[in-house]
């Protein structure tokens, strides 16, 4: 984990942060104990062999999953103690995913994909000025199958992107 | 449109064939639905609206023969309102062109102008004319049977004389809704018809100057019926009263009671039925869509769409296809019900119909279907709705399976793999295969509905036509003659074996219930008349005693053993109580029976028939047909061959 070290503002912090998977028979644990922040403005990359849990942080950093223990908090809200309905708005406003299979919509066409995500969002940007900021401002109607994977991977970074006027925090997977 | 709500109809678009499947699942359940429900109603209403109108009495009684002045004591009767006097006689009539015999019901009117009861409603031509002493208006159905049209004539036999007719109105009654002829299953328009003819000129014919032998009366509301009908018995009875009776049992208003009933089950059963399968396609639809969409639904909600978003979604695409179903299913519904009641006005004879959608049908049809429609599909919803975003992100897990129950009894080395993989499957998820089976089950069972239906009747006429009522055919007698009828019958060319039957009218009684039928009397070991058991196999009557329907028995609630009290209303009318001996099946009709000598000694009567069973050979019908109508003493004849036939037609074709 590399930290710019910055005098802005927390975003996330960590404290004992754990995750535990119940597979059945098997007991997975995914975190132990992570303490770490996050801060404003920073580019953060996650390094690790796979299975060493990047994924699951930052489901959880994201509101996608709970931790079995600890504590995360995002500008200061206790995100572990966060409801369903909670989680979900926070999504709503302030998370951008760019997912490790983009996870486009194979239905909806790329404007539409983006706007799906800005249709709930507060202030967000034109889905098509979305798509323009990452150069596919002449494939707005073509549907996912009709894309190449990087084009793809294009619209999943434009939707996660417009929905955030003033970026909080984007949190991307890409692992190959 | 919102870029969810596309996803949605392009979702739609991509299941249109499944969608399109359970859509006319849905319309046809739908369809059955509003089909009888909007057909009763409007059966209802028009029946309402016709009887209102044309005036159905409220009692019926048929009598032997009472005077004139009798009507002002009945009208006399305490909440009796209008009282109507007539004269009824059983007819047999000639048809130019026409073989078969055939019979009709003689029924008086006013020698000028309405009746007061049961008024006609002309379709052609006018009401008889005073003076003109031939002249008859006749029954529509019998009319358009026979292409009858006012100006035509036919020849009646009445009491034993014959009397050319002439028809100058065609017309519908309240009373005669439903026409049959006394003894038949199923109407026969062409060989039974109702003719209205003058008071003057049908009593002068049938014996009956300045008197009547039937009586109708409407009744003041809140009238209590039962006190009426024991009033006016008690007064017809010197008379040789027949018993009287409410509408309830007045033959055209029972059957279509009865047909109401039916229309009322077939509004229950087959969408439940089809509506059943439909939530089980749903079920099967939705929980493959949730599944296939799995990351799709976690990226909405990682995108800030709540689980409440997300079902509605999916709920949103299931309403889309039950409102298509339900839309088609109402149309269906509906011109198959507009349809279905025209063809019961055929069959009813109703003078017009009104064709009633009442909005809560529709109301209802669209609650029941997305009721179904929920239940089916809740269990997929939820899962959407609550499927855990991080977890829907990785690809699923492989599903766990287990040994199943018969491969850990060892059984496990007599499957190939393809049969393990089978065993464990259904194993896995036990109430989805058990859901399967009850999907194939309920598919079944609309196929075997339809053919079993058939097959019962079959089942019940041969039973009934063939195995109990071996007669060719029955020739009732006017009045009560002795065995001479029997002998000249047996002598004309033609009739091959002839056997006697006495019927007598009466009521039966047992605790607080009662059951106005006949008693049946019938030779010992009869060959042409058999009572069967429930296994078809014959019973023999006892010398003493008396022999019911089972459906009788549980009417009247009696047992083997038990005392019945029969009232007859014939001759001298015997009041006695008779042990019941034993039960019949019966499919078709409702008595009693008893050993032929007993039911005489019984009527305190000598060797005493009503009528007379046939056998005919085959060749021969026409010039026995021919004979037996020209015999006085003859009342009518049913062939049972005719019966037959005519159960067997579509009954769109019998007008």
């Amino acid at each position: 984990m590399s930290a710019n070290i910055s005098t802005s503002t927390i975003v996330f912090q960590t404290r004992q942060l754990t995750k535990r998977y119940d597979m059945g028979e098997v007991q997975v644990q995914a975190l132990r104990g992570v303490d770490m922040e996050l801060y404003s403005g920073e580019l953060v990359v996650l390094l690790g062999a796979s299975g060493s849990g990047k994924s699951t942080l930052l489901n959880i950093l994201g509101g996608l999953d709970v931790a079995s223990s600890g504590q995360v908090s995002y500008l200061g809200r206790d995100l572990t103690r966060a409801t369903d309905k909670e989680l979900t708005e926070y999504r709503r406003f302030y998370v951008g995913f760019v997912f490790q299979f983009y996870n486009l919509i194979p239905s909806l066409t790329a404007l539409e994909n983006v706007a799906v995500v800005t249709e709930i969002a507060r202030q967000p940007m034109q889905p098509a000025a979305a798509l323009a900021l990452v150069g596919l401002q002449d494939r707005l109607d073509h549907f996912p199958a009709q894309l190449s994977g990087g084009q793809q991977q294009r619209v999943a970074i434009a939707r996660a992107i417009a929905k955030i006027r003033r970026s909080c925090s984007v949190t991307s997977q890409r692992v190959r | 449109m919102t870029a969810l709500d596309s996803k949605l109809w392009r979702d739609l678009w991509g299941l249109r064939g499944q969608a399109i499947a359970i859509a006319l699942v849905i319309a046809s359940g739908i369809a059955t639905f509003v089909m009888s429900l909007s057909t009763l109603d409007s059966l209802l209403t028009t029946q309402a609206l016709f009887y209102r109108d044309y005036y159905l009495p409220d009692v019926f009684a048929s009598l032997k023969r009472a005077p004139d002045s009798l009507k002002t004591r009945i009208q006399a009767i305490p909440g009796v309102e209008l009282v109507e006097t007539r004269v009824v006689a059983a007819v047999n009539l000639d048809v130019e062109g026409f073989t078969d015999p055939v019979t009709g019901n003689l029924v008086s009117i006013p020698d000028q102008g309405d009746p007061l009861l049961n008024r006609l409603h002309l379709r052609q031509g006018r009401l008889i004319a005073a003076g003109h002493d031939d002249e008859v208006v006749i029954s529509e159905a019998f009319a358009k049977a026979h292409h009858f049209s006012p100006g035509d004539t036919l020849r009646a036999t009445i009491h034993g004389r014959r009397k050319t007719l002439t028809i100058v109105g065609i017309a519908l009654s309240p009373e005669y809704i439903y026409q049959i002829s006394p003894g038949a299953i199923f109407p026969d328009f062409k060989r039974y018809g109702i003719l209205w003819m003058g008071h003057t000129p049908l009593a002068t014919a049938y014996n009956m100057e300045g008197a009547f032998n039937d009586v109708v009366l409407t009744l003041s509301p809140h009238t209590h019926v039962a006190a009426v009908i024991d009033r006016l018995d008690e007064l017809l009875k010197p008379y040789g009263g027949l018993g009287s009776y409410g509408r309830e049992h007045q033959l055209s208003y029972r059957y279509l009671k009865e047909e109401f009933h039916q229309l009322r089950q077939m509004a229950t059963m087959f969408p439940v039925i089809f509506l059943g399968v439909a939530a089980f396609l749903l079920n099967v639809v939705t929980t493959r869509l949730v599944s296939t969409q799995r990351e799709q639904i976690a990226a909405l909600k990682a995108f800030g769409y709540g689980q409440f978003a997300i079902a509605v979604h999916y709920l949103k695409l299931i309403i889309v296809i039950v409102v298509f179903g339900v839309i088609l299913g109402i149309a269906g519904g509906i011109w198959l019900g507009q349809g279905l009641s025209q063809l019961y006005m055929e069959l009813y004879r109703f003078p017009f119909l009104r064709y009633e959608l009442q909005p809560q049908v529709i109301f209802s049809a669209m609650v029941i279907s997305i009721g179904a429609a929920m239940i089916g599909t809740l269990f997929a919803v939820r899962e959407a709705a609550l499927l855990p975003p991080a977890q829907a992100m990785r690809p699923e897990p492989p599903a766990r399976y287990r040994e199943t129950l018969l491969e850990s009894l060892g059984l496990k080395r007599y499957f190939s793999q393809p049969t393990r993989m089978i065993a464990r499957h259904i194993e896995r998820k036990p109430l989805k295969s058990l859901m399967t089976i009850l999907g194939i089950a309920f598919a079944c069972a609309i196929m075997t509905i339809g053919n079993f239906q058939q097959d019962a009747i079959d089942f019940m006429m041969e039973v009934q036509f063939n195995l109990a009522q071996r007669e060719d055919a029955t020739v009732t007698l006017v009045e009560p003659s002795s065995y001479t009828v029997l002998y000249d019958l047996q002598s004309l060319p033609g009739v091959q074996f002839g056997e006697v039957f006495r019927s007598v009218p009466a009521r039966f009684r047992f605790q607080q219930r009662s059951y106005l039928t006949a008693v049946q009397g019938v030779v010992a070991n009869s060959e042409l008349q058999r009572l069967l058991d429930t296994q078809q196999r014959v019973v023999t009557i006892p010398p003493e005693g008396i022999v019911l329907t089972d459906y009788l028995g549980k009417l009247l609630g009696i047992q083997v053993g038990q005392l019945l009290t029969v009232e007859v209303l014939e001759g001298s009318r015997p009041i006695r109580q008779v042990p019941v001996v034993g039960f019949i099946s019966q499919y078709v009709g409702v008595s009693g029976y008893m050993d032929l000598p007993a039911l005489n000694r019984f009527m305190h009567e000598g060797e005493v028939i009503s009528g007379v069973y046939l056998t005919l050979d085959t060749q021969q019908t026409e010039p026995v047909y021919a004979a037996i109508k020209e015999m006085p003493r003859v009342a009518g004849m049913v062939v049972k061959k005719m019966l037959f036939k005519v159960f067997t037609i579509p009954l769109g074709k019998l007008s």
